[in-house]
C-alpha cells in the first residue's frame, strides 16, 4: 500500500520530533536514514507554544526508499495547529505538498490525530491520485491499518501505473479511460485483509498490440468485496457493462445494444491468478441468461478452463451473431441467422466443452451461403465429448446419449424440405443417425438408410450416406434450380455416398429414372462440396429418354422419339462446365414415332450455325408452311468441350457439315450443321435465348 | 576495387540463379505476364502513376545490377527456347470465376490495404497486419474477407497450374504471384518478407 509507506513519514513527524519544551527548534540534516528511508535535506521546525497549539513544519528535498511510489521530491508537511493534550497529539488545518512519486503532485489540507493508544488518524481533503482527486482517510494502529477513499476523475491509464506494484497488466495491453468511486480496505502491515470497492467506469479503452483483445468506450460499474482467507480471498462482486464495445478475437460484443451483468461469489487465488466462482449469474440482455459455477484462469492458456452452466434462456436471433457466427467465419455458415430459444446445460472442462444438453423450442436457422434453412426446429440435443462419453458409458441411461430433433420445414440448396424427425447420437465430432428416416423433398423425398459423420469440421472429415430417392416431380426440381420446366418424376438410389479427404464419391452409380428413361451417373467425384467453387467430375449415361416429355413444356419446340447418349468426362467448376465429351442421339433401335415441330427445327438449325431466322422464313414460306411438324429418321448432337470451345457434330457427316436432324418421309427436312467449332459462351447464350424466346411458328 | 569484386561475385551468383529461374519446364516470364494481367484485372490499373510492376525502372540501377541485367539478357539470348514456346493460359472458366470473385471483393479490401490493416505475404496470400487499425465492429468482417480471398487465391494458383496441364507448377505459380502482387502493390501498402517483417511500399 503506497499511502501506508508515505504516511510513515507523517508518523515520523509526530513521533520523531525532538522533545524540547520551549522556543523554536530546528532540526536540519543533509542526509538521514530512518525506517528504510533515505531522506535528503531534511528540515524540521517545531515551535511549541505552552497551553496553545504549536506549529511544526517538516520538509525534505528528496525521500527515497518507497518502492511503491518511487522517490518523493519537494516534500512538505505543514502543521500550524499542533495540539498536545496528555498523550494525545493532533494537527488541525495541516497541509501536505510535494511530488509523491507515482502518486503525483499533492497539495491538500489534512487532519491528523495520534491517540493515547498509539493509533493515528489521518484525513486528506483533496488527495490527488492518477489524475483524479478525492477524500482519503487512513487509520493506523500498530501494524493494522484502514484505508477509505472516495475518488473521482481517475485516469485509468495512470491508475494502472500507480497500481503496477500490486496489479500488473499484460505488457502489451494499453488502457485508458476515466473511473470514479469508493474504496475501502483494511490490512496489517503488507497484508490486505478486506477490501470493498464500488467503481464506475467511463469511456474505458483497452487494446493489445495484436488487436485480438480490445474495448472502446466501455462504460459500467464494478462492485467487489473481498476478505482474506488462506489462500487468497473470499470474494463476491458484480460487473455491469452498459455501454461501449468489446472485441476478444473473434467475439464482438456491443454493450450499448445488449448490456451485460455478471454477479459472482467465490474464491480468488491471487498467487495462481484464478477465480473459482462457486456461483455466478450472467444476464447478457436480450441474448443469454445463464448461471452456474466457473473457474477463470487469468494467467493460463484458456480464460475459462472449467464451468457448469445452466442456460435459462438463449435467444437464438441475438446469440448467433454474437457467439456463433464469428467461429464459423471460414465456413459456408458464416452468415447463419435464426430465431427461437434454447435452454439447457453446458459443461466445460480443460477449456473445452465436455457436455451439452440443449432443448430447442421453435428455433429457426437460415444460412444463405450454405443454402440451408430450417424452421420449427424442436427437440433435444445431447452431446458429449469423446472422453466423457467413454467415462459415462454404462453409468447413465443410454437414452441420455441420444438426441432427437424435428423440424417443420426447411430448404437445402433450393430444395424444399418437408417435416422430418431425426433420432441421432452425437459424440465429439461424430454423428450417427440411429434409425432410417424419411427426409421429404417437394412431393417425394429421400429415404435415408445410413447417415454417419466422423471428424466433422476437420481435414479427416468422413461422411457416409445411403438413401433411396422417393419419386420427386421434376417440374418442381426444375423450378428450384432455375431450369426450364421439365416434366416427369425423378426416382432412384444414392448408394454409398462418401465424403473422404474433402471429396464426395459414390460406391456405385447414381441411378435415376427420369423422362421415362434412365440416367446413370458414374465415377462421380465432388471436391470442396460446401465451398464457393465445388469441382465435380462424372460421366453421365442417358438411356432411352422420351423426348416428348423432355420438350413438352419447354419452349424449344416439340420433338417425339427417344434419346440416348452420354456426357463423358464431365468436369465442372462452381457448377459451370469446363470440359466434357457429350453426345445425344436417337438410339439406332428406336421404333417409336419420330416427329419434330417447325419450331424445334428452327432452334436446332440455329445451334448448328445456320440462321434460325432464315430457316424460320423458309419454313413459313412456300408449301412447308402447311406442315406443323415433320418426320425424321435420326437426330443427334455432339459437343466436345475443351478450352471454352465446343467441337460440334451430329448423327452423321455430310458434305460441308453434319446432320443434326436427318429427315424421313415427305416433305423431308434435314437440319445440317456447318460450324464445327463454337465458342461455349456463344452456345450457352443461344440455348438460353431459345429457352426464353417466344417465336410462334404457325 | 572491393565494390567491383562484390559486384562480380554478385553477378556470378545471380547469374547462376538466373540460369535456375529460367527454367525450361516452368515458363517464369510468361507466368509473370499472366500474373500481371490477372492482378491488373483484380486491382484495376494503378491510377497513382508509375506503371504497375516494374519497380526497378523507376529507381536508379547500380553498376552491379546493370551487369546482372546484362548477363540475364545474354542468358535469355543463349537459351531463348527456355521460354520462347511455353506460355501460360489463364482463360479457363475456373480462373475467370476466381478472378471475378476476387475482383468483386477488391472494393471491400482496398481500404484495408491502404490503412495498413492488411498486407501481402511472401506466399501469395494476404494477412491481417494491424487489427487495431480496424474499428471493433469491422474486425470480423475483415477476417471474413481475408479468409475468403485467401481461399480464392489458393484455388487460383491451383487452377492455373491445372489449366496448363501441370498441377506440379502450383508452387511456382504461387511464388510468381507472391512476387507480382507485391510488385504491383500501390505505394503505401504493406508486404511481408519471407523472414516475417512487414515493409511499407
Amino acid at each position: 500500500m503506497p499511502p501506508i509507506r508515505v504516511l510513515l513519514l507523517l508518523t515520523l513527524a509526530f513521533h520523531g520530533g525532538p522533545a524540547l519544551a520551549a522556543g523554536k527548534v530546528s532540526f536540519v540534516a543533509g542526509q538521514v536514514e530512518f525506517a528504510g528511508l533515505e531522506i535528503t535535506d531534511l528540515n524540521v521546525d517545531w515551535t511549541p507554544i505552552p497551553d496553545a497549539p504549536g506549529a511544526i513544519v517538516f520538509s525534505a528535498a528528496r525521500i527515497r526508499g518507497i518502492e511503491a511510489t518511487g522517490p518523493l521530491t519537494a516534500f512538505a508537511l505543514d502543521c500550524p495547529g499542533l495540539r498536545i493534550e496528555g498523550d494525545e497529539l493532533s494537527c488541525e488545518r495541516g497541509r501536505l505538498s510535494g511530488s509523491l512519486g507515482t502518486l503525483g503532485v499533492q497539495d491538500t489540507r489534512f487532519k491528523a490525530k495520534r491517540l493515547a493508544d498509539g493509533s493515528l488518524q489521518l484525513g486528506f481533503e483533496s488527495f490527488a491520485i492518477a489524475g483524479g482527486r478525492g477524500r482519503l482517510d487512513v487509520l493506523l494502529h500498530g501494524s493494522k491499518w484502514t484505508l477509505g477513499a472516495k475518488l473521482a476523475g481517475l485516469d485509468i491509464g495512470r491508475l494502472a501505473v500507480v497500481a503496477k506494484p500490486w496489479l500488473e497488466l499484460p505488457q502489451d495491453l494499453t488502457v485508458a479511460g476515466k473511473a470514479s468511486g469508493n474504496f475501502r480496505a483494511t490490512g496489517s502491515g503488507e497484508l490486505l485483509k478486506t477490501t470493498k470497492l464500488d467503481v464506475s467506469l467511463e469511456a474505458l479503452d483497452f487494446s493489445d498490440t495484436a488487436g485480438a483483445l480490445a474495448g472502446e468506450r466501455v462504460a459500467g460499474t464494478v462492485e467487489l468485496e473481498a476478505t482474506a482467507v488462506d489462500p487468497g480471498f473470499a470474494t463476491n462482486g458484480r460487473l455491469a457493462l452498459t455501454g461501449g464495445q468489446a472485441y476478444s478475437d473473434p467475439v464482438f460484443l456491443d454493450f450499448a445494444a445488449h448490456g451485460a451483468e455478471i454477479r459472482f461469489s467465490g474464491t480468488l487465488d491471487t498467487d495462481a491468478a484464478r477465480l473459482t466462482a462457486a456461483d455466478f449469474s450472467l444476464d447478457h440482455s436480450g441474448v443469454l441468461q445463464a448461471s452456474g459455477s466457473a473457474t477463470l484462469d487469468f494467467r493460463g492458456e484458456t480464460l475459462l478452463p472449467d464451468a457448469r452452466v445452466r442456460i435459462a434462456s438463449l435467444d437464438v436471433a441475438n446469440a448467433l451473431p454474437a457467439y456463433v457466427q464469428p467461429f464459423l467465419i471460414d465456413t459456408g455458415f458464416k452468415d447463419i441467422a435464426g430465431s427461437g430459444t434454447l435452454r439447457g446445460e453446458l459443461d466445460i472442462g480443460g477449456g473445452l466443452p465436455t457436455r451439452a444438453a440443449l432443448d430447442f423450442d421453435a428455433v429457426a436457422i437460415d444460412s444463405p451461403t450454405a443454402a440451408v434453412s430450417l424452421a420449427g426446429l424442436r427437440g433435444r440435443l445431447n452431446w458429449f465429448d469423446d472422453t466423457s462419453r467413454t467415462a459415462l458409458a454404462g453409468q447413465i441411461d443410454d437414452s441420455l446419449f441420444e438426441s432427437r430433433l424435428a423440424w417443420e420445414s426447411g430448404r437445402l440448396w433450393g430444395l424444399e424440405l418437408g417435416p422430418a424427425d431425426l433420432p441421432f447420437a452425437t459424440t465429439g465430432r461424430h454423428f450417427r443417425l440411429l434409425e432410417p428416416a424419411i427426409l421429404p423433398i417437394f412431393d417425394g423425398g429421400l429415404a435415408i438408410e445410413t447417415l454417419r459423420v466422423r471428424h466433422a469440421g476437420t481435414d479427416e472429415m468422413y461422411v457416409r450416406f445411403d438413401a433411396r430417392i422417393l419419386p420427386i416431380s421434376v417440374a418442381q426440381l426444375s423450378r428450384a434450380f432455375g431450369w426450364p420446366e421439365f416434366q416427369g418424376t425423378l426416382a432412384g438410389s444414392i448408394p454409398g455416398l462418401q465424403l473422404r479427404q474433402g471429396v464426395v464419391t459414390l460406391d456405385g452409380n447414381l441411378e435415376a429414372t427420369v423422362f421415362d428413361g434412365q440416367v446413370v451417373v458414374r465415377g462421380l467425384s465432388l471436391s470442396d462440396p460446401l465451398g464457393k467453387f465445388p469441382r465435380m467430375r462424372a460421366t453421365i449415361g442417358i438411356n432411352d429418354l422420351d423426348l416428348a416429355l423432355v420438350t413438352q413444356t419447354f419452349s424449344f419446340g416439340m420433338i417425339t422419339g427417344r434419346l440416348s447418349g452420354w456426357i463423358a468426362d464431365l468436369e465442372t467448376f462452381g457448377w459451370m462446365p469446363e470440359a466434357f465429351d457429350a453426345s445425344l442421339f436417337t438410339p439406332l433401335d428406336d421404333r417409336s414415332k419420330h416427329r419434330i415441330s417447325q419450331r424445334a427445327v428452327t432452334n436446332l438449325s440455329s445451334i448448328g450455325g445456320g440462321s434460325g431466322g432464315a430457316v424460320a422464313a423458309a419454313l413459313q414460306g412456300g408449301f412447308l408452311k402447311f406442315f406443323d411438324n415433320f418426320g425424321y429418321k435420326r437426330l443427334g448432337l455432339s459437343c466436345q468441350l475443351a478450352n471454352d470451345v465446343c467441337v460440334m457434330g451430329g448423327v452423321e457427316k455430310t458434305a460441308g457439315g453434319y446432320y443434326i436432324v436427318k429427315g424421313a418421309g415427305l416433305p423431308r427436312i434435314d437440319v445440317i450443321g456447318s460450324q464445327t467449332r463454337v465458342a461455349w459462351t456463344t452456345l450457352v447464350r443461344q440455348l438460353g435465348s431459345i429457352a426464353e424466346s417466344e417465336i410462334v411458328v404457325k | 576495387m572491393f565494390r567491383l569484386i562484390t559486384a562480380l561475385l554478385a553477378t556470378f551468383v545471380l547469374g547462376l540463379a538466373a540460369c535456375v529461374t529460367i527454367n525450361v519446364y516452368f515458363p517464369a516470364a510468361a507466368a509473370e505476364k499472366a500474373a500481371d494481367r490477372i492482378i491488373e484485372d483484380i486491382w484495376g490499373p494503378d491510377k497513382a502513376g508509375k506503371p504497375a510492376g516494374d519497380e526497378q525502372s523507376s529507381t536508379e540501377r547500380t553498376a552491379g545490377e546493370i551487369m546482372v541485367a546484362a548477363l540475364q539478357d545474354t542468358l535469355d539470348f543463349v537459351v531463348p527456347a527456355a521460354h520462347a514456346e511455353a506460355d501460360i493460359d489463364v482463360s479457363s472458366p475456373a480462373i475467370r470465376a476466381l478472378t471475378a470473385s476476387m475482383k468483386a471483393r477488391n472494393a471491400d479490401l482496398e481500404p484495408f490495404f491502404s490503412s495498413g490493416a492488411i498486407g501481402l505475404t511472401s506466399d501469395g496470400l494476404i494477412e491481417i497486419r494491424d487489427a487495431n487499425a480496424v474499428p471493433l465492429a469491422d474486425r470480423n468482417r475483415l477476417r471474413t474477407l481475408v479468409s475468403a480471398d485467401n481461399s480464392d487465391r489458393g484455388s487460383l494458383y491451383r487452377e492455373i497450374a491445372t489449366a496448363n496441364g501441370h498441377p506440379e507448377w502450383e508452387a511456382d505459380i504461387r511464388s510468381t504471384f507472391a512476387e507480382r502482387w507485391i510488385a504491383n502493390a500501390r505505394a503505401g501498402w504493406y508486404y511481408k518478407s519471407k523472414a516475417g517483417a512487414w515493409t511499407q511500399k
